[in-house]
């Protein structure tokens, strides 16, 4: 029980300390910021104080869910599933959370304080961006190796005698790990993709800097992720493919999960700590900046205000009548809702098979 | 407009395509788009401006037909040869008619030099003194 109960503290301690980043993102430039908008002195204490109980609410309310759901499955022994529960609701905070605070910077900007020579021109940069510009090749092999091992102890399981009336347990926990670690390239992709935000025409240079950091740190934080789920699951099929190693099943599952995950630690706090320095530097720059907003093209329509199609827009979130809305018209968008729709499959599959 | 990148303006007059293609002529004009180089997809260029990927798609396809670009499905733009693009004696008329408005507009002779040559050597094409 203690060797479940150390990463899954350290699980919560690593959520906790994103809820207090995530709390305190808004005042990142300072008092008088929200996000990236410059706001009137005393902005908390008025207006911002419904923006923040706003963001407090939705940041914080998932929390007692989980809390109460791990509660629930320690409670009955589950321990493999409340350590899994964690760790997916950690990986999927952190977009969540991203996604919050883009909530909060546009609205923010409903009290921006006006500027005497606002810029709104934006720059693009005329570089090809590529997945491969965004990852460590070293790594990446490392795990593209991990899951061809992966795979071939899966075939030695299967090829057991004694496979048989375990083929369900077999199959599925990797093809479920696995489905997740296709999630997590998927995120990766769209991380290096991804604008980060508009680089206004005033020091793009300097935008396009932080926007690159961001990009390889996200891209970063996806392999950490992948390495760790990976991790646990080759180990758990080589024990499935030699029994002869069941004698140390708690050491090899959680002793190389716990030092992947803390070795990982440090490159992704050193990208991170980069990243907030060369973000803080974008203050001058953006105290400048007013972003235009843009008109929806013809044949746009919104479904339910957080569904909307917009032909031709490439962005998966756009902005709705009623606050973010994801845009269907979007390759990307309907890629991730068709893995959205793999879940579902699978826990179908789940149930049945039970 | 600066090495590397262009930029739009959402609250200029020109349609954001039109801005484009534009700011990609400069930039060719100026030697920082050599030939062989490749420029960001369509699709990419659209997600970091914000705009539709249609808008982007013309101005690419107002570069391709003035032999300015190559557009290759599945690889994206690359700019062509310099000789290749564009007809002289179709260029010198707008030239003129640029020049016919600036005189007429009661600018004098020695300013419009001032202002060709100014223009001339933003583009990197003169340098100082060459046209005075």
């Amino acid at each position: 029980m203690i060797s479940f109960a150390i990463p899954y503290a350290v699980t919560w301690a690593v959520r906790l300390f994103g809820v207090r980043h995530v709390l305190r993102a808004p005042r990142f430039y300072g008092p008088d910021w929200c996000c990236d908008c410059r706001v009137a002195p005393g902005f908390y204490e008025n207006e911002g104080r419904a923006l923040m109980r706003s963001l407090q609410a939705r940041v914080l309310m998932p929390l007692v869910v989980e809390a109460a759901l791990g509660m629930l499955l320690w409670s009955q022994g589950r321990f493999l599933a409340a350590g899994a529960m964690e760790a997916s609701a950690a990986a999927a905070a952190y977009l969540f959370h991203l996604s919050l605070l883009r909530g909060v910077a546009w609205r923010a900007w409903r009290y921006a304080v006006p500027v005497p020579d606002p810029v709104s021109s934006l720059a693009v940069s005329l570089r090809q961006r590529k997945i491969a510009d965004y990852q460590r090749p070293w790594l990446e092999w490392t795990l593209r190796g991990a899951v061809g091992v992966v795979l071939v102890l899966l075939g030695v399981a299967l090829a057991r005698p004694d496979a048989g009336e375990n083929v369900a347990r077999l199959v599925g926990l990797p093809g479920v790990t696995l489905y997740a670690v296709l999630g997590l390239m998927l995120a990766k992709h769209a991380a290096a993709a991804w604008r980060v935000f508009g680089t206004p025409a005033v020091s793009p240079e300097q935008f396009m800097e932080v926007q690159d950091a961001a990009r390889r740190h996200l891209a970063l934080v996806c392999d950490y992720l992948r390495a760790v789920v990976l991790t646990p699951l080759l180990c758990w099929v080589a024990l499935q493919g030699f029994p002869g190693l069941r004698a140390a099943r708690l050491y090899l599952l959680v002793g190389p999960l716990a030092a992947v995950a803390l070795v990982g630690l440090a490159p992704l706090v050193q990208s991170e700590r980069q990243l907030v320095k060369l973000g803080r530097n974008l203050r001058t720059p953006l105290d400048r900046y007013r972003p235009v907003a843009a008109t929806p093209p013809e044949g746009s329509f919104y479904l339910v205000g957080r569904l909307c199609f917009r032909p031709g827009e490439t962005a998966m979130l756009m902005r709705g009548p009623g606050g973010l809305a994801l845009n269907g018209s979007s390759l990307r968008t309907r890629a991730w809702l068709v893995y959205g729709a793999g879940w579902i499959v699978i826990g179908v599959a789940m149930v049945a098979w039970k | 407009m600066n090495a590397g990148f262009l930029t739009v303006d959402p609250n200029d007059r020109r349609p954001a395509y039109q801005q484009i293609a534009v700011g990609v002529k400069e930039l060719i004009a100026r030697g920082e788009l050599t030939e062989g180089m490749a420029l960001p997809s369509v699709r990419q260029m659209a997600g970091d401006l914000g705009v539709n990927f249609n808008t982007v798609a013309t101005a690419y396809r107002e570069l391709q037909e003035e032999g300015l670009i190559a557009v290759k499905p599945g690889s994206g733009a690359v700019v062509t040869s310099r000789t290749a693009a564009g007809k002289p004696e179709g260029l010198t008329r707008p030239l003129r008619t640029a020049l016919v408005n600036l005189i007429l507009s009661g600018m004098p002779r020695a300013q419009i030099r001032s202002l060709v040559a100014d223009q001339l050597r933003d583009l990197g094409v003169a340098g100082k003194g060459d046209w005075r």
